[in-house]
């Protein structure tokens, strides 16, 4: 039945009477359509109060965003928080406004990180799976489009499909851009940017599967059919770095890629003391998967690289000839220090107000200084007491039952290996020597160790708070703390449990300048006695296994030793 | 690479148990993955002067034969580019084109595959308030193996675009079917249209503004007759004349004034302008997409292809008149020619194999 | 997670379920229901064909094709968006559902929705048409499917558009929003439920209220005004009434987002006025609505017609009051008046306190200077002290300012004098030249400001540390304090140094503080410079006895339109701007926050009487510009004039 006929139909129901009103209204509607219907506004119920409208402190300016945390933690874009300034004002849409400040950024992937201030219960969205989602799923979009929320702040909802996923928009310079992204046709305007996208169907309706930024425009700054959300996934894997308070970076193999008339993606060029090269990749080996993923175009190898944070440890596969290579590299940063810092200076603007000041440091090098000291300090908090200063003497045999005893003092760090002695010197003017072939920088980065669980932080020259990874790509999660000691960088990973007590589960040492990494790891339980260390430790340098050691003893000596 | 891409396909099919469950793919994300990859885009012509290089089509023969819709991408003499949905590349010629209903056959160069298509014989009629799913690479979104954009719209009428003035600017004859969401846009002309159950019911038309009211209007050409069209199209001996423009080095094209003439498709191809740039010669002298251009310098031209020799042979820098028919008068022009160094280079316009 | 998400879950879970279970099933019924809602709506949708009437409104391209109405009332009532009648067309037709055309009127308009309501000559057997079924807007939840409705492509059949509701209550409270397609292919068509009920008629608005404007169609933000709400005032409009947004009179003390909703100042002759409201009062309740924010009580008001009576609860002085306002269109422009005198100085009354005398004694204004050919010239005395004005007591200068400046030219004010005498004076206009004289407003008696203190300084404030200028501070304190002039120096050629060789004697002489920042924008100062700005003029008071009334802003040679952005911006902190250009932008002055403007040079007739009409009291003083620049070509008198007309900035 086609419209005209209808219309010839209800013409003749209603007859030639002027005085009814349509006769048939209201219709008589299927009840698994209204139901669906039903489900749909609960759901838009439920998650409306997550969805924050962003202003600037003046009131002015301003966008969207997504609460993600009970504590106020929301996500909305850099571009948003960029033209905001540190302090914001946040709308929820339960009518009443909230301090918001500033706490970490991702330029290149346009997400910060944001905390509303004042409440501890604050109404938080559930992360979905971007992954899952697939080209003709339903979605929601929310936000505050030329800022119409700004009486009420009750968001904007707008319906409609994903119209593609993994999608790969350019950057603006390196900033702003796009990987691995969703694209929906649910009507996406200025002042959406940084409010959440949700799914609309079946057992994930209402988990947040993007946060909406971008749009093809062809008239004028309005909606035309094509919006693109960065992935939530990939916002989670950002997460913890942004609570570190920094601008952040995205990463690189500083080498390039390219595709075979088979189609096969190849490396191309492979920059010298790149990660890549490090690990032994070379120039015409094949790409054949990345984080887990087949990588058939270089779009897909630039939408990996774009959902990890520089730094994260990613495995790598690639093929040369009839040989498949497996390997875990660590991408570096993609764009200049400098650069990064330059979306970091402060605004010009009203002086933060007194609610926002407290949790607000600008400190070079921080987007806020204040949440790296937070985060750092729950890590310090999460490994307990102490343990004692005085010198360490850690004794037990390698996997091949070769006798071991490391002592560790402030003089210098020992290694009696069988036959073998080692001793890195801690003089002030001591070189690096004398270290185990081919354990790296072992028994200095043991030191770093040493300095960290005796509570001796002070004697870093820096240490502040990374973010989170994945130990080893398929680890647990692990918070990073980076330490900086005469020139070498540590990496601690360390297991924070839910009741907050932490365990350092390994380490990576290197030196700032040179690639190659010591990399230790920590297995099985603790032993006894004053000096509770674990029993087992996993050494490897450059990705190279060095030994496996197994501790029988470890004790404080009461001098200093050798 | 065939392979490989049939089980990652198979594999997502599986992954999804909705559409196991459900049996007949009926859920726009089933019908969304039966649906992609019968789509292809379409690279050719355009490109110089910002103006879109591509297009989106759609599969009717397991050939690979492409239907879509009459534009200029598709001046891009003698090979289109087409990329299947997995990726894989087809050399591709015009192979038809049927002016008054928009629409052109593409046929691959090799005839070894066996595609994924819409059989013509199914195209499916479309009705006013039925839900319907619109696949294009709009934007250019999408490049090798991703999928094109799929996006959800309801027939909002089945209607003449302009009803005053009969065959309106876009050349479309008959009634088309207006759609309540931005589907047309750049690179979406030719994308398919389907029902809630993969049906073909319509092919995206050319982006167009209505003139009545200055806003851009959304619209497909309905499928349902246009079936047996393309099945001619594609089994007679309807071989296209390939674009014959005469190179001149270094003299001016239309693209150069601003000025999209519709494909060259067959010897005598009146020189209608499909599309004006804005802040070009072309727009500020007045001229109109819709135009007919009878007349350069005082001589007639027939074709499109007298045209561009015509006016290669006009000197860079000089005022060029042109006369055109419009809504029935003949409206005078003058359009200012660019110097030489504004002009494009050279080696694009290198003498094409001529049949 | 948050308790509240675990309580909805197990909900919302269960309904999915259908969902899920049954995709193909809902998706086909959903389609029917799309047509089945088409097709029950179509006999209240009519096509609107117009003919005549002009091509373009406020600059902008009007449609001409056919557009869209609705049908509310059986007997031809028609409500459509006035954007598709901008065009003032001369006839009117009407394309009733069975083709048939019939002539139409208009009648009344909503100009706040932005509908106009028509009336079809139907023909006897009422042309088949059914009047649209309204639906209850409190039933519409967000995210319930909305359709949208025109007849614009054929006149047979309607065309729709399927969306869901975006939100409700938007735009001041008028409008459900809807991300269905809206465009001029359904603009006056209905927004229609699933059910065949129409939420709304759909209209271009935008999100100041302001006037449509298709910039957003088909953008998936598209506005429908509910039918529901225009039910009780359909009789009205098709009286021919035009129906106006209701104004209430009040400004608040910020317009920050989380500020308070406390009244800051009253509009004479305003409604609040007349309702009682006063200045420092706090909003409780709009409407019936409880109100926190001043944007809730925008969105409170936002529905309410000129003419509606509203009840307002306000908090004062720890209680709350209940009163009731009836709004109107237009606020009585302010008309500013004047009385023609100087008040003392305030510190008079203070130091007497400060002696022990009885405060009652000294209470009041005391008159420093009558000037000539005003209100009070032959009313009042130099040396009269004014009690009470207009029933109204008087302590302070600043109560008889706004006593005097709230009662238009030509009223007859009673004064009542310390010495129980009474005096009447007719209020004049105020004047429109500098006075060739003013009393010297400098103390002799008064202390000295120590050397480091006065004389030229370089400008530094605190919190803008790196930013340039330069400070000129008299001697001496003046009559009430300094006046304090912040000058913007001119782009090109004058420097602040410059600026300082010329007003500086001057400024010495009758106690003027000069304080020239210089910009760090090389293009002149930017709106982001406001925050210097306020935190200079903030140090001033601070540090030196600054009479706020009698601080002004000059910015001329081409900053002209910066220094009215920056004085309208800041009213609190300025009342005078010496300036050579009308301003771009003017809004109305502001009674308690009055702008009093000097042009240099005679502005042309128009800006005097936009100026006017603004309710700006300007005065100009004749110079004879040749350049460009026109500080250059200032005489020692215009600058001896400058100065002095700061010194009387106080007058009454």
């Amino acid at each position: 039945m086609n419209v005209r006929a209808s219309l010839a139909v209800a013409i003749l129901a209603c007859g030639a009477s002027a005085n009814l009103r349509a006769a048939d209204v209201p219709l008589e509607v299927a009840p698994s359509v209204l139901e669906a219907q039903a489900a749909r506004a609960a759901v838009i119920e439920r998650i409306a109060p997550t969805v924050v409208a962003i202003f600037g402190p003046d009131g002015g300016g301003g966008g969207s965003g997504v609460l993600i945390s009970a504590d106020g933690y929301a996500v909305t874009n850099f571009h948003v928080t960029d033209g905001c300034g540190d302090a914001m004002k946040c709308g929820l849409n339960d009518g009443k406004v909230y301090d918001a400040v500033i706490v970490g950024t991702d330029p290149v992937g346009d997400v910060a990180l944001i905390k509303l201030l004042g409440r501890d219960d604050f109404p938080v969205a559930e992360f979905g799976d971007s992954d899952a989602v697939r080209p003709g799923d339903w979605c929601l979009a929310m936000g505050n489009p030329f800022l119409l929320a700004k009486s009420d702040f009750a968001p904007t909802v707008t319906y409609g499909l994903v119209s593609g996923t993994h999608r790969y928009q350019e950057p603006a310079g390196t900033f702003l851009e796009y990987t691995d992204c969703l694209q929906i046709d649910a009507s996406v305007n200025p002042g959406n940017s940084g409010g959440p996208l949700f799914a609309a169907d079946g057992a994930d309706a209402g988990k947040l599967i993007g946060i909406n930024g971008r749009i093809s425009i062809k008239r004028g700054r309005v909606n035309s059919g094509a919006a693109y959300a960065i992935s939530s996934n990939q916002v989670k894997y950002f997460l913890g770095h942004l609570r570190s308070g920094r601008a952040l970076d995205h990463g690189t193999l500083n080498a390039t890629v390219r595709t075979n008339f088979d189609g096969d993606v190849l490396f191309d060029r492979i920059l010298d003391g790149s990660a890549a090269q490090i690990r032994g990749v070379k120039e015409g080996d094949e790409l054949v998967a990345f984080a887990g993923r087949p990588i058939r175009s270089v779009n897909q190898f630039k939408n990996v690289l774009g959902v990890y944070p520089a730094g994260w440890p990613l495995p790598l596969t690639v093929r040369r000839g009839t040989e498949t290579i497996d390997l875990i590299v660590r991408t570096r940063g993609l764009n200049r220090r400098t650069d990064l810092l330059k979306t970091v200076a402060p605004k010009p603007g009203p002086p933060p107000n007194d609610v926002v000041k407290p949790l607000l440091e600008k400190r070079p090098g921080y987007v806020n200084a204040h949440f790296n000291e937070v985060e750092r300090d729950r890590v310090l908090a999460s490994l307990g007491s102490a343990l004692p200063a005085a010198g360490w003497r850690i004794a037990g045999a390698d996997a091949d039952g070769v006798e071991a005893e490391f002592t560790l003092s402030d003089r210098g760090v020992g290694l009696k290996l069988g036959a073998n002695r080692f001793l890195q010197s801690l003089e002030d003017d001591a070189e690096v020597l004398n270290e185990p072939p081919g354990s790296g920088g072992l028994l200095f980065a043991l030191r770093q160790w040493q300095l960290l669980r005796s509570g001796r932080t002070t004697d870093f020259a820096d240490l502040h708070y990374v973010g989170t990874e994945p130990l080893d790509w398929d680890g647990p999660t692990v918070d990073v703390l980076e330490a900086e000691n005469r020139g070498v960088v540590t990496h601690f990973y360390i297991e924070v449990g839910q009741d907050g007590t932490g365990m350092l589960r390994g380490f990576d040492s290197w030196q700032e300048n040179r690639g190659a990494a010591t990399e230790v790891r920590f297995d099985g339980d603790r032993l006894d006695g004053s000096l509770p260390v674990p029993s087992q430790m996993r050494v490897a340098a450059g990705g190279a296994p060095y030994r496996t050691f197994k501790f029988t003893t470890a004790t404080v000596a009461s001098g200093e030793s050798e | 690479m065939i392979v490989a891409a049939t089980l990652l396909a198979c594999g997502l099919f599986a992954e999804d148990p909705a559409i196991e469950d459900a049996g007949v793919a009926t859920s726009a994300r089933a019908v969304t993955a039966e649906t992609l990859p019968k789509v292809v885009k379409i690279f050719g012509a355009g490109g110089l002067r910002g103006l879109p290089a591509y297009g989106t089509g759609f599969l009717i023969s397991p050939r690979g034969h492409v239907a879509t819709a009459w534009n200029h991408v598709l001046d891009a003499d003698p090979n289109i580019l087409v990329v299947l949905d997995d990726g894989r590349r087809l050399t591709c010629k015009l192979l038809a084109a049927d002016p008054s209903r928009g629409l052109a056959v593409l046929e691959p160069e090799r005839d070894d595959l066996d595609l994924p298509h819409f059989d013509p014989a199914t195209f499916a009629p479309a009705e006013a308030g039925a839900r319907v799913l619109a696949f294009s690479n709009s934007y250019k979104v999408a490049g090798g193996d991703e999928p094109v954009a799929v996006q959800r719209a309801v027939i909002s009428a089945v209607a003449e675009l302009d009803a005053r003035r009969g065959r309106n600017a876009a050349g479309i004859a008959g009634p088309v079917l207006i759609l309540d969401a931005p589907t047309n846009n750049p690179g979406s002309a030719g994308g398919p249209i389907v029902d809630r159950r993969g049906s073909l019911v319509g092919i995206i038309g050319r982006e167009l503004k209505n003139d009545a009211t200055n806003v851009f209007v959304n619209y497909a050409l309905p499928a349902e007759k246009i079936g047996e069209t393309l099945t001619a199209m594609m089994e007679d001996d309807f071989v296209a004349t390939s674009s014959a423009s005469i190179a001149l080095s270094g003299g001016p094209q239309p693209a150069d004034l601003g000025a999209l003439l519709v494909p060259d498709v067959v010897r005598r191809t009146p020189a209608y302008v499909e599309l004006v740039q804005p802040d070009s010669p072309a727009a500020a002298a007045g001229l109109r997409a819709g135009d007919l251009i009878v007349l350069i310098d005082g001589e007639l031209v027939p074709s499109i292809r007298l045209l561009r020799s015509r006016l290669a042979a006009v000197e860079p820098g000089e005022p060029v008149d042109l006369v055109v028919r419009r809504d029935g008068e003949l409206v005078p022009l003058t359009v200012a020619v660019p110097e030489v160094e504004d002009l494009r280079d050279p080696p694009a316009e290198l003498p094409r194999d001529r049949r | 997670m948050t308790s509240s998400l675990l309580f909805a879950a197990p909900l919302s879970a269960a309904l999915l379920c259908l969902v899920q279970s049954e995709p193909a099933d809902v998706a086909a019924q959903e389609e029917a229901a799309f047509k089945a809602v088409a097709a029950a709506v179509a006999p209240s949708v009519v096509r609107i064909e117009t003919l005549g009437g002009v091509d373009t409104a406020d600059g902008r391209l009007l449609a001409s094709g056919p557009s869209t109405g609705t049908v509310v009332r059986a007997d031809g009532l028609i409500l459509t968006s006035s954007e598709n009648l901008a065009g003032d067309p001369t006839s009117i037709l009407i394309r009733l559902p069975d083709g048939r055309r019939v002539t139409a009127e208009r009648l009344g308009e909503d100009e706040p929705r932005q509908l106009t309501l028509l009336r079809a000559n139907l023909p006897e057997d009422g042309g088949g048409v059914s009047p649209a079924s309204p639906a209850a807007i409190d039933e519409v939840r967000v995210g319930d499917w909305a359709i949208a409705v025109g007849r614009t492509f054929s006149a047979e059949n309607v065309n729709v558009s399927v969306g869901v509701v975006s939100a409700k209550g938007r735009i001041l409270g008028r409008a459900v929003q809807t991300d269905a397609k809206i465009s001029p292919a359904n603009y006056g068509g209905p927004l229609v439920d699933l059910t065949g009920r129409t939420i709304g008629i759909l209209a271009p608005l935008t999100a100041d209220g302001g006037s449509g404007g298709v910039e957003w169609y088909d953008s998936g933000i598209g506005f429908a005004v509910p039918l529901a709400d225009l039910e009780p005032v359909l009789d009205r409009l098709a009286a021919g009434e035009t129906l106006q947004a209701g104004r209430l009179g009040v400004t608040f003390k910020s317009a920050s987002l989380d500020a308070e909703p406390i009244v800051d100042t009253v509009r004479p002759l305003s409604p609040a006025e007349a309702a009682g409201v006063q200045p420092g009062d706090r909003l409780v309740t709009v409407a019936g609505r409880p109100v926190s924010r001043p944007d809730e009580a925008k969105l409170a008001l936002g529905p309410h017609y000129a003419g509606d009576e509203v009840t307002l609860v306000v908090e004062r002085d720890g209680k709350e009051e209940r009163l009731s306002a009836t709004l109107v269109a237009e606020l009585p422009p302010w008309r500013p008046s004047d009385l023609g005198v100087l008040p003392a100085d305030p510190r008079d009354a203070d130091e007497a306190e400060a002696e022990g005398e009885e405060a009652d004694a000294v209470a009041g204004v005391a008159i420093a200077h009558v000037f000539s050919e005003t209100a009070a010239d032959g009313v009042l005395e130099v040396g009269d002290v004014v009690v009470e004005a207009a029933g109204e007591s008087v302590e302070t200068g600043d109560d008889l300012r706004r006593i005097v400046s709230r009662r238009p030219p030509g009223t007859e004010l009673l004064l009542k004098l310390v010495n129980g005498d009474t005096a009447t004076a007719t209020l004049g206009e105020p004047p429109s030249t500098v006075p060739d004289t003013a009393p010297s407003t400098i103390d002799p008696k008064s202390d000295p400001l120590p050397a480091d203190q006065s004389g030229r300084l370089p400008l530094e404030v605190a919190g803008f540390e790196g930013r340039s200028g330069a400070l000129l501070v008299p001697k001496r304190a003046g009559r009430g304090g300094l006046g304090l002039l912040v000058c913007l120096p001119p782009k090109g050629s004058l420097t602040a140094d410059d600026l300082f060789d010329r007003f500086g004697p001057a400024a010495e002489r009758e106690g003027v503080i000069l304080l020239a920042p210089n910009p760090e924008n090389p293009d002149g100062f930017q709106p982001g410079d406001l925050p210097f700005f306020a935190a200079a003029l903030e140090q001033m008071r601070e540090r030196y006895a600054v009479e706020p009334v009698r601080t002004a802003l000059y910015g001329t040679g081409g900053q002209g339109q910066t220094a009215w952005r920056i004085v309208l911006t800041a009213k609190s902190d300025y009342r005078g701007l010496v300036t050579d250009v009308a301003p771009a932008q003017l809004a109305p002055n502001e009674p308690d926050q009055a702008i009093v403007p000097l042009l240099i040079g005679e502005p042309p007739e128009e800006s005097r009487e936009a100026m006017r009409e603004a309710g700006y009291p300007f005065a100009y003083i004749e110079v004879k510009t040749e350049g460009e620049e026109s500080d250059a070509d200032l005489s020692d008198e215009a600058i001896d004039a400058i100065v002095r007309w700061v010194t009387v900035l106080d007058r009454i």
